[in-house]
């Protein structure tokens, strides 16, 4: 204990802990909190739709694949932007953002899925 | 020191050596675990002897893979994204690198540069393409239809607008820039055709 409470250690300490809060913060990605809108909820050509918010991305997906379609509407102007629709896959996701609802559905004959749906804000 | 301070460095020290050894253990999680049978990348001879890992990756798409692993781990359906193993498509769509990232579930990712990502089952005779339809009226760009298209595969046919449209497929990559007032409901189902006539509608 005696060491412990030597200048050196101290310092020691506090570069170790500087060095861990850089690591740490440069990890984290540029988008903020995730908002899960969807988790395991069933979709069908009814979408799920999350809280009005400034969006970054969207996120889809299925455990039985579909034809799936994620995308962002702005419910005061009626426009959607940042559409991706995908043929028989398990996922879709797609980077872009926009201050509106994040929505994702099935389409095109896939019928009702069991699926998880997000988007960061 | 007092003792109070004392195990105040003591705490911040194990725990700033933790926080080390998670923070590199998350930057460094490209999925590399064991790997499904099968090769996801059969039947795309475009992309059978390029170079892989994720080295081939540009730095915007190698963070946005590791923010998706880190998001939605092994947990279902697609599973890890093996960026340990990803390869880059020779073409581009809309000049952004199309890349391929197999997962440890036996899927197959089709991810665009910093953009988006869809992944499902590896291509096979039943399913010979993947196909997506990309929009965004506040870029104010006319929507983009893109996929991959097993060996074989000559063209993808499909209604656009109402309109029936052939997409050739060169180096298993096909591209289809629509109209300025399409929206994602203007295109039908594809189907494909392979280059000794036989079409397969995809499921």
């Amino acid at each position: 204990m005696g060491r412990l409470s030597s200048i050196k250690t101290r310092i020691v300490l506090l570069l170790v802990l500087v060095v861990s809060l850089v690591a740490g913060f440069s990890a984290i990605p540029a988008s903020g909190a995730l908002e899960i809108y969807c988790y395991y909820c069933t979709v069908s050509s009814v979408p799920a739709v999350s809280a009005t918010k400034y969006h970054y991305d969207n996120y889809m997906s299925v455990d039985i694949a579909g034809n799936l379609e994620i995308y962002f509407y702005n419910v005061s102007t009626g426009v959607t932007t940042c559409g991706k629709s995908v043929f028989s896959t398990y996922s879709v996701y797609r980077q872009c953002s926009n201050h509106a609802t994040a929505r994702c559905h099935t389409f095109s004959g896939t019928g009702a899925r069991t699926a998880y749906c997000d988007a960061t804000y | 020191m007092s003792q109070r301070l004392k195990r105040f460095f003591i705490v911040v020290g194990v725990v700033s050596f933790v926080g080390i050894g998670s923070t590199i253990a998350f930057a460094k999680n490209d999925g590399s675990r064991a790997k499904l049978g099968g090769n996801p990348f059969g039947g795309i001879s475009a992309v059978a002897s390029t170079p892989s890992g994720e080295k081939v990756l540009d730095p915007s798409t190698a963070s946005m893979v590791r923010v998706l692993n880190a998001r939605y781990g092994s947990e279902g359906m697609p599973g890890l994204r093996l960026a340990s193993e990803a390869r880059v498509m020779p073409g581009t769509v809309n000049g952004q690198r199309v890349y391929l990232i197999p997962t440890d579930k036996g899927a197959l990712c089709v991810v665009v540069e910093a953009d988006s990502e869809m992944c499902a089952s590896p291509l096979s005779a039943t399913k010979p393409a993947l196909v997506t339809v990309e929009t965004d009226a506040q870029a104010g760009a006319a929507p983009t239809v893109f996929g991959i298209a097993m060996d074989g595969v000559r063209k993808i046919s499909l209604m656009a607008g109402g309109a029936p449209v052939s997409v050739p497929v060169r180096q298993n990559l096909f591209v289809l820039h629509g109209g300025p007032a399409m929206t994602l409901k203007s295109f039908s189902k594809p189907s494909v055709t392979f280059s000794d006539g036989r079409t397969v509608q995809l499921p």
